[in-house]
């Protein structure tokens, strides 16, 4: 298929004059346009530095009735702008490959169309929260969720690994058009965590820090007080294993044994 | 835009110190910075959507959630 172009898909990460990549600004700076859905000011002004054609995204919501249409505006807009410029670069907010369906759906788009699109990873709020709250997911592994979806679904939570909800924010939401924390989503959430967790079982806020200049906010509560929380559209909710792993003997012994074999074999 | 706001929170960005700094006298390095009592209550009470609006002049900002929320219908 004939090459007609590039499209690179970048993020900012959280705290843009901190988490951006060198790869993702190098591709900001040697786009001929960059379009952008960057919510921080001292981010656009990075990108500005980097490159003065860019083109704003963010009125797409303002054109469109919901989440859901904006999207497909942006989408339409960036394929409509690689026809004629030989690189094209989108920038969003994080990682662009977490909770952005419009990065996906670019790359998938420009592909299907003989243009060569690539997504560079970023600095995600999950990668934040590891750092903040001392997690490691290597330890016990960790369920991570987008809290509506959770909810909504029947989904079989493992309590022996930490569970990761995201977008408390907008708990509740079901077309793409509410921007709160539905209040009796929040209580049905807290019955469904209340059926494999005790409720004396702590749960954390999470919100990543967006300036240098503050902390993040980090807030514990044990779960039969889920619905004090202050949510805002920048919280995560994190909650903790509550149950150890009990090893498979059967495939210890097993593995062992054939270890021990291909040892006694040398 | 406030050029001075801006000045403060991308030195602090760029400059571990001042953050350190900032915590132990957050108003004598404001002032340093020349904010005015608007921008330095904004900054102490954590208010991001303050911050963003004196910042931009240009762009009407999403905010951060309306961008992250995933759906497959594309």
């Amino acid at each position: 298929m004939e090459n007609k172009g590039y499209l690179y898909v970048v993020g900012t990460g959280l705290n843009t004059l901190n988490h951006i990549t060198q790869e993702a600004k190098r591709h900001i700076a040697q786009s001929e346009h960059v379009f952008h859905l960057v919510p921080d000011p001292l981010g656009l002004s990075l990108l500005k530095s980097l490159n003065s054609n860019l083109h704003y995204l963010g009125d797409c919501y303002a054109l469109t009735t919901d989440r859901i249409a904006a999207y497909q505006l942006m989408v339409k807009r960036v394929m409509t702008q690689l026809t004629t410029a030989h690189k094209v670069c989108v920038v969003f907010y994080g990682h662009p490959g977490i909770f952005v369906s419009p990065s996906h759906a670019l790359i998938q788009q420009a592909k299907e169309q003989g243009y060569v699109a690539q997504m560079l990873p970023g600095i995600s709020a999950e990668d934040c929260l590891f750092s903040d709250l001392g997690i490691d997911p290597a330890s016990a592994g960790c369920q991570s969720y987008e809290a509506s979806y959770f909810l909504l679904n029947q989904v079989t939570c493992n309590v022996q690994a930490p569970l990761i909800l995201w977008q408390l924010g907008v708990l509740g939401d079901f077309a793409g058009e509410r921007l709160t924390c539905d209040p009796k989503a929040l209580e049905l959430l807290q019955q469904k965590l209340g059926k494999v967790y005790p409720p004396q079982h702590p749960v954390t806020l999470y919100e990543a820090a967006t300036l240098s200049l503050y902390e993040p906010r980090i807030e514990t509560l044990p779960l039969a007080k889920l619905t004090e929380f202050n949510f805002s559209q920048r919280s995560t909710l994190f909650i903790p294993a509550c149950s150890d792993v009990v090893r498979d003997e059967s495939i210890y012994l097993e593995l062992k044994k054939h270890q021990l074999k291909e040892l006694n074999n040398v | 835009m406030s050029d001075n706001l801006k000045r403060f929170l991308v030195d602090v960005t760029e400059n571990p110190d001042l953050k350190d700094q900032y915590k132990k006298d957050k108003t004598g390095l404001m002032d340093q910075y020349n904010l005015t009592k608007e921008e330095q209550t904004m900054v102490a009470n954590q208010d991001l959507d303050g911050i963003n609006k004196a910042l931009n002049d240009e762009y009407d900002l999403a905010p951060n959630s309306i961008i992250r929320v995933n759906k497959k219908q594309l």
